[in-house]
C-alpha cells in the first residue's frame, strides 16, 4: 500500500528531510497545525512548545543542508510524556501541583534524542503519575481516543497513543510498568515496545515503579519503533540499572520474516477478553503460520502468581516513589482515577512489611526461571495486548459474564514488565464496532530484535497498520 | 488510643502487628479497629489516618501484601536484572 501522506512514517519522512525534498521546519509546523486543530478534540498536550520546536527545526535544516546529516531522527518531530525531564519545559507528570517544576536538564532519553536530531513540539498529556490505564487525569482533562472520542486512548501514555494514531506525530516516548505504552498502542492501533528492563535509561523520568518502570516508543510502525530503539537503547552511566550489553543494529534483521520461528503461545493464558479480542488473536495466530512460523503450545506461570508478586513490589516500590510527593501534595491523590492509586493505597505500601518485598523479589527469581525454561523452545510468545477493544471512561464494562476487573485490565501486560522481558504491540485488527485491537509479541531479555522482527513480518503481512482513524476537529 | 494498647490489643486479638494480613488468620473475625490501624499508621509510617479510611488502608494491605512461602536460599533482587539462566 503506497505512503499516506497524511500519516507518514519515520523512515518515510527521514528520506525526504535527507534528500531535502521536505523542510524539517515544514514537517514541524504542520505537526504543530495538526496538534493544535486537533486538541480541543483530544485533549491529549499539556505543553506545546511551537517557538522552540520550530526554532530547533530551523537549526536541523541548516544542519542537513551542509551535509551534517546525524540520522532517521534528523529534524522528526516528536513528543515526550509529561513526566520525562525536559530542560526549560515544564515536567508535571500530569499533576497540576507540579506545573511549576520546570527540569534544569534533559532525561537521558531526551538527550538521546536530540542528539540523534528529533524535534520535540510538546509534552503528552498521560494518567496522573502514570498510574492506571484510564485515560482520565483528574486535573488536566481526559485523553481522548482518536477512533472514538467517547473512548479511553487507554494509558498512562495516554497522549502518546492518541497523538500517534491522530497523525501528529510519528512517534512519542512513553513509559510502561504495567501495560502503559503497550496498552494505549492497543487502543489507539498503534505500535508500542517495551523493551528490556535496563535497555533504556530510566534518569531524569519521574520514578513509579522502580524497577517495573520501562521508557518505550510508540510509533506507527514496526520499522519506525526499532529506528527510534536505536537511538534510545543504551547504558547510562546516570542510571545504574542500565544494561552495559552492546546495543545491537535493529534495523539489519527487520526484513528476514519468520519462516522457521517458533512462536510459543499459552492457550491456558489467553482466555480473558471479549470476543472480538480473542477472535482476533486467533486470526493472527493463522497468519503467523502462514508466514511459515511454527506455533506451538507453552505453559506460562500462571498470571495469579505473577500478580501477586508484582502487586508487593509495586505497592512497596511506589509509596517509596511517592512519599515526598504524597507528604507535600497529599491532596494529589484525593481525587485518583480507579484503578490509580488512592491515598490508602500509598499508606497501606508504606505498611507492608520489608520480610515481604523480600520474599517477593525471591518469588520473582522463582517466576523469571519458571517462565524462561517454558518458553526456552521459542523464539518469542504471542499473546493479547488487551482484553478489551474500546476502553471506556469510568467503570469497566462486563466481560464473559462476569465483572471486568483491574487485574484483567493488565494480564497481557504487567507479567512481562515484573519479568522486565521485550513486548512489543502491534494492530490485529478491529471490533465490528470500530476499534483498534493488539497484539503482542515478548522476547528474551534484551532480544529486542526477534522481537521486532516477528513483528515487522506479521504488520508487512497484514493491512491494520495502513488505516488511520478521521478525526473532526482540525 | 495510645500506642501501647493498640498494640497489646492486636497482639490479643491474633492480628499480631501485621493488621490481619499476615498468614496466620486473626482469632478475631472483626480484625482491627479504625483507630489501631491509625495508631500503627502513625507510629510506623507517620502518616496520618484520615476518619473512614481505616478500612480502605487494611483492604489494600491484604491486597498487595505477598505472604507465600519462599525458598529461604534464594538471593533476593538487590539490583534487578531481567537475564536469567535457565
Amino acid at each position: 500500500m503506497s505512503p499516506d501522506p497524511a500519516f507518514p512514517t519515520i523512515a518515510e519522512l527521514a528520506g525526504d528531510l535527507r534528500a531535502r525534498r521536505v523542510a524539517s521546519v515544514d514537517v514541524v509546523r504542520q505537526a504543530l497545525d495538526r496538534a493544535r486543530g486537533l486538541e480541543s478534540a483530544l485533549n491529549s498536550f499539556i505543553t506545546l512548545i511551537p517557538d522552540a520546536a520550530l526554532e530547533e527545526a530551523r537549526q536541523m535544516d541548516a544542519e542537513i543542508a551542509r551535509g551534517q546529516y546525524r540520522g532517521p531522527l534528523h529534524g522528526i518531530p516528536i513528543s515526550i510524556k509529561d513526566h520525562i525531564d525536559t530542560a526549560g519545559i515544564r515536567t508535571t507528570a500530569g499533576a497540576k501541583s507540579r506545573v511549576a517544576n520546570v527540569p534544569a536538564a534533559d532525561a537521558a532519553v531526551v538527550r538521546r534524542l536530540k542528539r540523534a536530531g528529533a524535534v520535540i513540539i510538546g509534552k503528552a498529556n498521560m494518567n496522573k503519575f502514570a498510574d492506571g490505564e484510564s485515560g482520565d487525569n483528574p486535573d488536566f482533562g481526559k485523553i481522548r481516543n482518536p477512533w472514538n472520542r467517547d473512548y479511553s486512548p487507554g494509558g498512562s501514555s495516554s497522549g502518546s497513543g492518541a497523538q500517534v494514531a491522530a497523525g501528529i506525530v510519528p512517534l512519542s516516548v512513553g513509559t510502561d510498568n504495567g501495560g502503559s505504552v503497550r496498552i494505549p498502542a492497543a487502543l489507539c492501533g498503534v505500535v508500542g515496545l517495551k523493551p528490556t528492563h535496563g535497555r533504556i535509561s530510566l534518569e531524569g523520568i519521574f520514578p513509579r515503579l522502580y524497577t517495573l518502570d520501562h521508557p518505550g516508543p510508540l510509533t506507527r510502525t514496526v520499522e519506525d519503533c526499532a529506528i527510534a530503539l536505536q537511538v534510545l537503547a543504551g547504558h547510562d552511566a546516570g542510571d545504574t540499572t542500565t544494561a552495559r550489553r552492546p546495543v545491537p543494529d535493529y534495523g539489519a534483521g527487520l526484513r528476514t520474516g519468520i519462516k522457521g520461528m517458533v512462536i510459543g503461545v499459552d492457550r491456558g493464558y489467553v482466555t480473558v477478553g471479549q470476543p472480538d479480542v480473542l477472535a482476533a488473536f486467533d486470526v493472527a495466530l493463522d497468519a503467523l503460520r502462514s508466514l511459515g512460523a511454527s506455533v506451538v503450545d507453552v505453559t506460562l506461570p500462571p498470571f495469579d502468581q505473577l500478580l501477586a508478586v508484582g502487586n508487593t513490589i509495586a505497592s512497596c516500590e511506589y509509596s517509596v516513589a511517592a512519599a515526598q510527593l504524597f507528604h507535600e501534595h497529599p491532596s494529589d491523590f484525593d481525587a485518583a482515577v480507579p484503578p490509580a492509586a488512592s491515598s490508602a493505597d500509598i499508606k497501606a505500601g508504606a505498611l507492608i512489611p520489608a520480610v515481604d518485598y523480600i520474599r517477593a523479589t525471591q518469588q520473582r527469581r522463582v517466576l523469571q526461571s519458571a517462565y524462561a525454561r517454558a518458553t526456552h523452545d521459542t523464539a518469542v510468545v504471542v499473546a493479547p495486548t488487551y482484553p478489551l477493544a474500546g476502553r471506556p471512561f469510568g467503570p469497566y464494562p462486563r466481560v464473559q459474564n462476569r465483572e471486568f476487573t483491574a487485574n484483567d485490565a493488565i494480564r497481557y501486560t504487567f507479567s512481562f514488565d515484573l519479568l522486565g522481558l521485550p513486548a512489543i504491540s502491534v494492530p490485529c485488527g478491529f471490533s465490528h464496532d470500530g476499534f483498534p485491537v493488539g497484539l503482542q509479541f515478548i522476547g528474551r531479555a534484551f532480544d529486542e530484535s526477534t522481537v521486532l522482527r516477528a513483528a515487522h513480518a506479521y504488520e508487512q503481512a497484514t493491512t491494520w497498520h495502513t488505516r488511520h482513524p478521521t478525526v473532526v476537529g482540525l | 488510643m495510645q500506642r501501647r494498647d493498640a498494640l497489646a490489643s492486636l497482639m490479643t486479638s491474633g492480628a499480631g502487628l501485621l493488621l490481619g494480613a499476615c498468614s496466620s488468620p486473626p482469632a478475631s473475625s472483626e480484625g482491627p479497629s479504625e483507630a489501631q490501624i491509625g495508631v500503627l499508621l502513625q507510629q510506623l509510617t507517620g502518616y496520618t489516618l484520615r476518619p473512614g479510611e481505616g478500612a480502605k488502608v487494611q483492604a489494600s494491605l491484604d491486597g498487595n501484601r505477598f505472604t507465600a512461602a519462599v525458598d529461604p536460599t534464594i538471593q533476593p533482587q538487590s539490583d534487578f536484572d531481567p537475564d536469567i539462566d535457565v
